[in-house]
């Protein structure tokens, strides 16, 4: 760099872009040599050595705290009452956080939508579970009306026309009636053994008899589950009384 | 007046004051405000100014020390929460009124014609001094020349208070000391 021509401009750079202190000896050196043949460059140097011992004394100078203790205090009361500010904040941190967090506009917006989503949601499935018990209430009357139209024809019936109605059922483990009949099974039980063993004691032809009744009894019966139609009903109504009277001569028969 | 502390004893104020020691977090106060406030007055060239940003250092500090870093120095630290504050305050005053359009170059050349270097600066001098030499500077440039040339702090110091790539602090500096010598030398032959 010694050997480089060093123009005004260069000298006037390495004067200001470093403090005395921190020029190298080659700095220095350099910054020597030119100022002996330039007095404006020397002039510029000796100026920024006064400036910089006038901000040395600057530096030297550190502004005073007047009232330090006061300043101090008063740090210590602010941390003081933040502490405990920050000790009951903390017992609603959790919540303030969530207030915060859901007063945001996006939160809030996005809330509303699955609220409203949810909503609509529960109401659908209540209407539909209205809908639905609607069904099923009508299916229920419907039944109902059914039952009662069966148990209306099976209380036409005496214990004889029950028992091979459910000998019929048993043999073909047909449960669809058992609801209607399961109570009178109960109550009947012991008459129905009885009638059972009566049943077995039967000659075979006479069985065959009563097995034949029996399915001629069942068709009409399956009829009448089938129909609602209260005509229909009576003309088999009818016909279960002829098959009854039927009967009533086969008991009496087994009786003799 | 507090003993200084060495960096050992710091470590284990800051753990017990993480620990909300306010006794221990009392000892870093008083070992430290005082430099806050050097800085915070240099930069903003007023008293009670000054004083709020210390406090209102502290304050973050205590709220924030489990945030502290030992990687960087503390002062580092507080230092670069004091400078984020009295930006913050200048910006502030900024809004409310032009502060510069207070002080035209001749007014502040004037306030700081009378003073006598060989005596104790008062605090009203030394702020009319730091006013008319920086005078024309921007804020990062005059707050990087007070880190570098009145606070002593290396260059990696100021980079990392300000924010600043070391290289931006070089280049601030420059700029401030050229300028700042100028309004000396300016100053002296007035």
């Amino acid at each position: 760099m010694g050997k480089q021509i060093i123009n005004c401009g260069q000298i006037e750079e390495l004067i200001f872009s470093k403090m005395s202190d921190e020029l190298t000896p080659t700095d220095k050196s350099i910054i020597e040599k030119h100022i002996l043949s330039c007095p404006e460059c020397k002039s510029i140097y000796e100026s920024t050595r006064r400036a910089e011992s006038l901000l040395a004394k600057m530096k030297a100078n550190q502004p005073v705290l007047d009232n330090e203790e006061i300043l101090v205090d008063s740090i210590m009361q602010r941390v003081s009452s933040s502490f405990s500010n920050h000790k009951n904040e903390s017992k609603f941190y959790f919540f303030e956080r969530l207030i915060l967090f859901v007063s945001q506009k996006s939160v809030r917006y996005a809330l509303t939508a699955v609220l409203f989503i949810m909503v609509s949601f529960y109401m659908y499935e209540e209407y539909s579970a209205v809908k639905n018990i609607t069904q099923l209430e009508n299916q229920l009357n419907n039944t109902a009306q059914v039952i009662n139209t069966r148990a209306e024809i099976i209380s036409f019936d005496n214990d004889i026309l029950k028992f091979f109605y459910d000998v019929y059922k048993f043999a073909r483990g047909n449960s669809s009636y058992v609801k209607l009949t399961k109570d009178w099974l109960l109550v009947n039980k012991e008459d129905l053994r009885n009638l059972l063993l009566d049943y077995e004691k039967l000659d075979e032809p006479t069985k065959a008899k009563i097995q034949s009744l029996q399915r001629e009894l069942l068709n009409q019966k399956e009829m009448i589950f089938s129909e609602t139609e209260t005509g229909k009903v009576k003309t088999l109504q009818h016909e279960i009384e002829r098959l009854n009277n039927e009967l009533q001569k086969i008991k009496s028969h087994r009786g003799k | 007046m507090q003993n200084q502390i060495n960096l050992e004893q710091l470590d284990e104020l800051i753990l017990k004051a993480n620990s909300s020691d306010t006794k221990a977090f009392e000892v870093i106060v008083r070992n430290y405000h005082r430099f806050g406030y050097a800085v915070a007055f240099k930069i903003l060239c007023d008293e009670d100014d000054a004083k709020d940003i210390v406090q209102e250092c502290f304050i973050r500090i205590w709220k924030h020390l489990n945030e502290y870093d030992k990687k960087i120095k503390f002062t580092t630290w507080m230092y670069k929460i004091v400078v984020n504050l009295c930006f913050d305050r200048l910006k502030s005053q900024k809004r409310r009124r032009n502060i510069f359009k207070d002080f035209d170059e001749d007014s502040v050349m004037n306030v700081s014609s009378g003073i006598d270097l060989e005596k104790e600066l008062t605090n009203k001098e030394l702020a009319a001094m730091i006013k008319n030499f920086a005078f024309g500077l921007s804020e990062k440039q005059k707050t990087v020349f007070i880190l570098r040339d009145m606070e002593d702090l290396s260059i990696e110091e100021v980079s990392e208070i300000m924010n600043i790539s070391s290289g931006s602090v070089k280049t601030n500096l420059f700029y401030a000391r050229q300028s700042i010598r100028k309004r000396i030398i300016k100053w002296e032959n007035k």
